[in-house]
């Protein structure tokens, strides 16, 4: 249990029987996804903005019911949020594919500040943390020479039987060690020299432009998806702030100006003429890439528009904050469809 | 008419009994055809579910903690807790916060619905000219309201605005006495472990009087430390110190003295809680004032000030990349 548990319940509690923490905090524990994606998307919304769909709502009150009796069965929503917060921080115990979808759609769903509470800032430190972690976990320094070295000097040793060749011999081991290392080294690396022809080139996969002929405005968008191209690992490299940035600077035009985000939506759809196919599941989770959606579909970004995807009204941030925001987008994506 | 009170027989229709009576059931009862309600609304009633026949009808007075407590569970709410000696015109502040809400006369909000209308009424009820009081008074709080809350939602009048909920428990003044002195005092009280706010009233009738005005002073400043010992560093604590009956002080034949007093007052308080809490912010109120006017606006700005406070959290700022293993992961470290 977290320590800081009994004062996230005490914000939608004020009576605190005894051995009820523990029991709550066990009940959300055991919530299984039954739908990993979904139920992921509704227990993020439910934690971040205090609302989901009414029928997640009923399934997961049932649920926890079940599991914790004295859990009330209605007008709960408060209660709720904080045991989504739990089912969420748990899954971000252990490196998993559901850990890397929590966290990149939790990252993603805060675009807007004004989203954060008191109850989630635990889990938005949890969350930084793991994505912080688990980013250098998954890239670590290549560090096969002792491996290597233990691997020869058996070789040189001579006197291998047949039979210790063997499944479950040290020698094979060994070798599966190293070669598994290998793979996963070429894989960094492959991804690192992605990432280094792409600065280097100062051009535009996508848009087949100099980067100096293009305004940051333009290529904001278009710069978080040619980056998200380029990640083979998740959770993505935590230096893609310097990246994008990098890569932006190589626009004729100040990265960190802020813009509309009605002209910036503008100048990418003419150039990305595709959304995710899972766009719907997650909604005001992918504030970008749901506006950019309704523009492509030739709909209208009005206030009423950003106050359903949780922007406030004449919404303007830097071309940099945004590409940053679209490329944590495109990775929650990602990260969502792994697992389907 | 004969009908069946047994739920699954359908002997009013099909005249069949469900357990083979052939006559004098024992379930079975005359209905006058002109008093029976429509086949539709039976229908409506037996197919309605049970909560919709459940109405539960709330007392109007304070909330105690199991009722404040269920609309936490529903909706996001505001805990405020008003605290400060004995007489120092914390209920005369709420009871003026429902008196405006009653008249619409706050110019930011309006009020959207209350389960405490008998308990603003209650508080309100010698400062009206029908309780045949001569001049306005305040019913003290008495120590079993401690933990008890007055309710309000109310609606920002601007366009979009969402409903809010203020819970907003009235301390005792002895009590609040008894946790200056007690630890444990402070610690039973659950009001003061969950505030979003805390408003501390600091009488001004006190400030004038150089006799008493210390004590005052030294238990405000004891009461803020024991609420820091218990909910340690708090950034989610916004304190407010109220000057209440601000009149004393304003119609003082040495009024410049004792702002200088106040003024003081208020830097040694900034300064001892600098750390661990944002700033306490400071508030001039004369809620029901002999000879000045009533300072509604402050009082307003008081109130909105709850709900445009957003919880701080405990997060610090730290640097993002921490011990990169690769100089791709911090490449630039933005």
């Amino acid at each position: 249990m977290h320590q800081h548990f009994y004062h996230w319940h005490g914000q939608a509690d004020l009576i605190h029987e005894p051995g009820i923490l523990e029991a709550r905090w066990n009940a959300a524990s055991s919530f299984e996804l039954a739908s990993p994606a979904a139920d992921l998307c509704s227990l993020i919304r439910l934690a971040i903005f205090s609302e989901a769909a009414p029928e997640f709502n009923k399934r997961f009150s049932e649920e926890l019911v079940k599991l914790e009796p004295t859990f009330p069965p209605r007008k709960n929503r408060e209660l709720l949020k904080i045991m989504a917060t739990v089912v969420l921080y748990e899954q971000l115990e252990e490196n998993s594919k559901n850990a890397d979808a929590t966290a990149l759609g939790i990252a993603a769903a805060v675009f807007s500040t004004e989203s954060e509470s008191a109850v989630c800032t635990d889990l938005l430190e949890r969350v930084r943390g793991y994505l912080d972690e688990e980013s250098n976990k998954v890239r670590p320094t290549p560090n096969s020479r002792e491996d290597l070295k233990e691997l020869k000097k058996i070789l040189e040793e001579g006197d291998l039987e047949e039979g210790d060749l063997e499944e479950e011999s040290e020698p094979t081991l060994l070798l599966g060690k190293v070669v598994q290392s290998f793979g996963e080294s070429l894989e960094c690396i492959a991804e690192e020299n992605q990432f280094l022809w792409w600065l280097v080139g100062k051009q535009s996969p996508i848009l087949q432009e100099r980067r100096e002929t293009l305004s940051p405005e333009q290529y904001a968008m278009v710069a978080a998806k040619e980056a998200a191209d380029r990640v083979n690992i998740l959770p993505p490299p935590n230096s893609i702030l310097s990246l994008l940035s990098e890569a932006l600077s190589q626009c004729a035009g100040d990265p960190q100006k802020s813009t509309s985000l009605l002209k910036q939506l503008t100048a990418a759809s003419s150039k990305m003429r595709e959304s995710d196919s899972l766009i719907a599941t997650t909604a005001e989770l992918t504030p970008l890439s749901s506006a950019h959606s309704v523009v492509l579909s030739g709909g209208k970004i009005d206030a009423n528009t950003l106050k359903k995807f949780r922007l406030p009204p004449r919404f303007s941030c830097s071309p940099l904050k945004l590409s940053v925001q679209y490329f944590r987008e495109l990775m929650f994506f990602r990260a969502l469809h792994h697992l389907e | 008419m004969l009908t069946c009170s047994q739920p699954e027989c359908e002997f009013a229709k099909s005249g069949v009994c469900l357990e083979g009576h052939q006559e004098s059931c024992p379930h079975t009862k005359a209905v006058n055809e002109a008093t029976a309600p429509p086949k539709e609304i039976q229908r409506e009633k037996q197919g309605a579910p049970d909560s919709a026949a459940k109405s539960y009808f709330h007392s109007g007075e304070k909330l105690t903690l199991s009722e404040a407590s269920s609309i936490m569970n529903a909706v996001p709410s505001r805990v405020v807790l008003v605290a400060g000696a004995q007489w120092a015109g914390k209920t005369t502040f709420l009871a003026r916060i429902g008196e405006m809400f009653r008249d619409g006369a706050f110019k930011k909000y309006r009020f959207a619905a209350s389960r405490s209308l008998c308990a603003f009424e209650r508080a309100s009820w010698f400062a009206t000219i029908s309780s045949g009081n001569p001049r306005p008074e305040t019913l003290r709080t008495d120590r079993n309201e401690a933990d008890s809350f007055y309710h309000l939602r109310v609606q920002g009048k601007e366009k979009y605005s969402p409903f809010e909920d203020v819970l907003i428990s009235d301390l005792p003044g002895e009590i609040f006495s008894e946790i200056v002195a007690s630890a444990e005092a402070c610690k039973s009280q659950r009001a003061i472990n969950r505030a979003d706010s805390l408003v501390i009233f600091l009488d001004s009738q006190a400030m004038v009087d150089t006799a008493k005005r210390h004590a005052e002073r030294d238990n405000v400043i004891g009461f803020i430390r024991r609420v820091m010992e218990l909910r340690g560093a708090a950034p989610n604590l916004c304190i407010h110190v109220v000057f209440s009956r601000w009149d004393f002080v304003e119609t003082s034949s040495e009024r410049g003295q004792h702002e200088i007093f106040c003024k003081t007052l208020e830097k040694k308080i900034k300064d001892r809680f600098d750390e661990g809490v944002p700033t306490p912010i400071f508030w001039r109120i004369a809620a029901r004032p002999n000879k000045i006017k009533a300072t509604d606006d402050v009082i307003q700005t008081l109130f909105g000030s709850w709900l445009e406070e957003r919880p701080r959290g405990s997060r610090q700022p730290r640097p993002l990349f921490s011990k990169p293993d690769r100089d791709f992961c911090a490449f630039g470290q933005l």
